[in-house]
């Protein structure tokens, strides 16, 4: 007499899964870190409107030629950005999952205050760290330092393409 | 998730598919090499990648791999005598050479060639490591033998096992580069198995059963490290190498050898699981290696005579409920392989990963399928050749490193993920 395990492994036996939806769809934010970032997320909401994601403003070029108000500028359109959003408690709340997307060697500048938030609100975090192709090690070594505290997966893929790839298998 | 078609195309290895193409890019694990252990010696039948052949030594020690049936009435050479430089059918005595060319038709005037007219399908079968391997592809494309560490090392620094798994090969892969079961499916293992206990390295594993993870692409494939807490300002990583299309080894534990596997398509229904163990600066002693006859570590004690495990779904893989309530192990199976493989068969032949929903820490599995399917596209719309060919893909190692909390572990341990002869590997 054939085992339990036996009978129920073959390809005919597979055929009698129960047919149903067997999750809901999940809520991942999209959130670029970096100004290199910006166009590919972009390019995923394009495709797919459903998708969310947070792009948030980053110093433009003007400020950060203005060598005396750098600092101040970023700080202040860090700053702009929470309130614009109507806080970034309220942005992430909803979340599944939160994906950071960052360019390597970046210093993605908003990994500390959108990592911590996550952290409050206890939303899982995954850091994608993209276009690695002729940056230094040392360089990458510094984007994955400032992502490392938040991110319960960390991904260095050489290709923006990746995003899409692990939006479609995570069912996004 | 994967759709449908993108299921397909990484689980089918035969003749004329996508993936199947890739395969046959590379060299394959065919046979150990004591299965054809002297000249003359019994044929051995071997499936790979769809196609049955058979395998033989010839009276002059030369080796091959040919179609396993007549070009005469479809008869198996595997009842072939062999023997006086060829395989001889005993049905009606066609006989055939290492290269699958027909040497002699009884039947026939040996003046009239016709036995040059018949030529059976065959590959190259080379002994590398203790191992045969074959290349099943375009002859004019064909690459440099492997160079992985293991085939490498003195025959008494390393171990090497097979054993079928009733699965797809993707099934059997992925779980080799799913670290995050670990912790749960061979805890026991961790606690009691001879070739992996006693180690600090264990002792972060069990402490801290919600790793986080890594995953880096590199040239030749992936690394995916796994981090645990260690000592204050510090984490204790164990980092798996994935090479493409299937070699993929296991961060080390202590003092104890390095293990591995490749995982070979037999059919899109079986693979073949190959098992190695060795370390890279000393032998192996007597009681590892007896262990490892054994079932140890990542072996599985066999039906007799044949390569399938002792505990297989025949039997229900001998699960005893009563070791799984008592922690010996964590899911009724005893031993590190059979945990595995049992589960993976539980998913069927070939798993529908429509129905799958896959997490964050299951980034490793999703980036070695996009870069085989990516791969395979490349391969077949370009003629691009794959990754995972060279000796500069192939020379990569496990480790398993306590590294400042700070530190890259691609980067602070890139000398230990690379193979340094002479070299103890990095090991916690």
């Amino acid at each position: 007499m054939l085992s339990q395990s036996a009978r129920a492994t073959t390809a005919k036996e597979a055929a009698f899964r129960v047919e149903y939806p067997n999750s809901s769809p999940r809520a991942v934010k999209l959130v670029a870190l970096d100004e290199a970032s910006v166009p590919v997320l972009v390019r995923l909401m394009r495709a797919n409107p459903r998708r969310a994601a947070l792009l948030p403003p980053f110093p433009s070029a003007e400020a950060s030629r203005d060598a005396a108000g750098t600092v101040g500028a970023i700080k202040a359109q860090l700053g702009d950005f929470v309130t614009r959003t109507k806080g970034l408690i309220a942005e992430i709340d909803p979340a599944d999952l939160i994906v950071l997307v960052a360019t390597a060697g970046g210093d993605a500048p908003l990994a500390a205050v959108i990592g911590e938030a996550c952290q409050a609100r206890g939303v899982p975090v995954t850091a994608l760290i993209l276009d690695t192709d002729g940056v230094r090690d040392d360089a990458l070594a510094a984007s994955l330092a400032r992502l490392r505290p938040y991110a319960s997966m960390l991904v260095v893929a050489r290709g923006y393409d990746y995003i899409e790839d692990m939006l479609a298998a995570l069912r996004v | 998730m994967l759709r449908k078609e993108q299921n397909d195309l990484v689980t089918q290895t035969g003749p004329g598919t996508p993936m199947g193409s890739l395969f046959r890019c590379y060299w394959l694990p065919a046979l150990l090499a004591e299965e054809l252990p002297e000249n003359d010696c019994p044929p051995v039948r071997i499936k790979l990648l769809s196609e049955r052949l058979v395998a033989f030594r010839d009276s002059e020690g030369r080796l091959g791999l040919i179609d396993e049936f007549c070009a005469h009435r479809g008869v198996s050479l595997w009842f072939g005598r062999n023997e006086e430089s060829g395989l001889r059918c005993p049905y009606h005595g066609w006989k055939y050479d290492v290269t699958g060319q027909c040497v002699d038709v009884p039947s026939e005037p040996a003046e009239n060639g016709f036995c040059r007219k018949i030529k059976l399908k065959s590959y190259p079968l080379v002994e590398r490591g203790g191992i045969l391997w074959t290349y099943m592809g375009d002859l004019t494309k064909q690459p440099p033998l492997p160079e992985f560490e293991v085939l490498t090392v003195p025959p008494e620094q390393r171990f090497i096992t097979k054993r079928t798994q009733e699965c797809n090969w993707l099934q059997a892969l992925e779980g080799g580069i799913d670290s995050s079961h670990v912790s749960f499916l061979h805890s026991g293992g961790l606690k009691h198995d001879p070739l992996f206990k006693g180690t600090k390295g264990n002792e972060y594993n069990l402490k801290d059963l919600k790793p986080v993870f890594e995953v880096v692409e590199s040239a030749g494939g992936l690394y995916i490290g796994a981090r645990r807490n260690a000592e204050t300002g510090h984490y204790y990583w164990r980092i798996t190498p994935w090479v493409m299309p299937n070699f993929t080894m296991i961060a080390p534990r202590g003092g104890h050898s390095v293990h591995g596997h490749w995982w070979v398509p037999i059919d899109d229904e079986n693979c073949w699981a190959w098992s190695f163990d060795y370390h890279p600066i000393r032998q192996l002693r007597p009681d590892e290696v007896a262990a490892m006859k054994d079932g140890k570590g990542i072996h599985v004690r066999y039906v007799p005579g044949t390569f399938r495990p002792e505990a297989n779904k025949d039997n229900d893989y001998l699960i005893d409920r009563a070791a799984q309530k008592a922690g010996l192990t964590y899911s009724g199976v005893d031993g590190i392989a059979m945990q595995d493989a049992s589960l993976q068969e539980s998913m069927g032949p070939i798993v529908d990963r429509t129905k799958e929903n896959l997490v964050s820490t299951d980034n490793g599995i999703i980036m070695a399928r996009m870069r085989l399917m990516r791969a395979a596209k490349a391969l077949a719309e370009k003629g691009t050749l794959p990754p995972g060919l060279t000796a500069e893909h192939q020379r990569v190692r496990s480790a398993a490193i306590v590294l400042p909390a700070d530190q890259a572990y691609a980067e602070a341990a890139k000398s230990a993920l690379t193979v340094q002869p002479g070299v103890a590997p990095a090991s916690v």
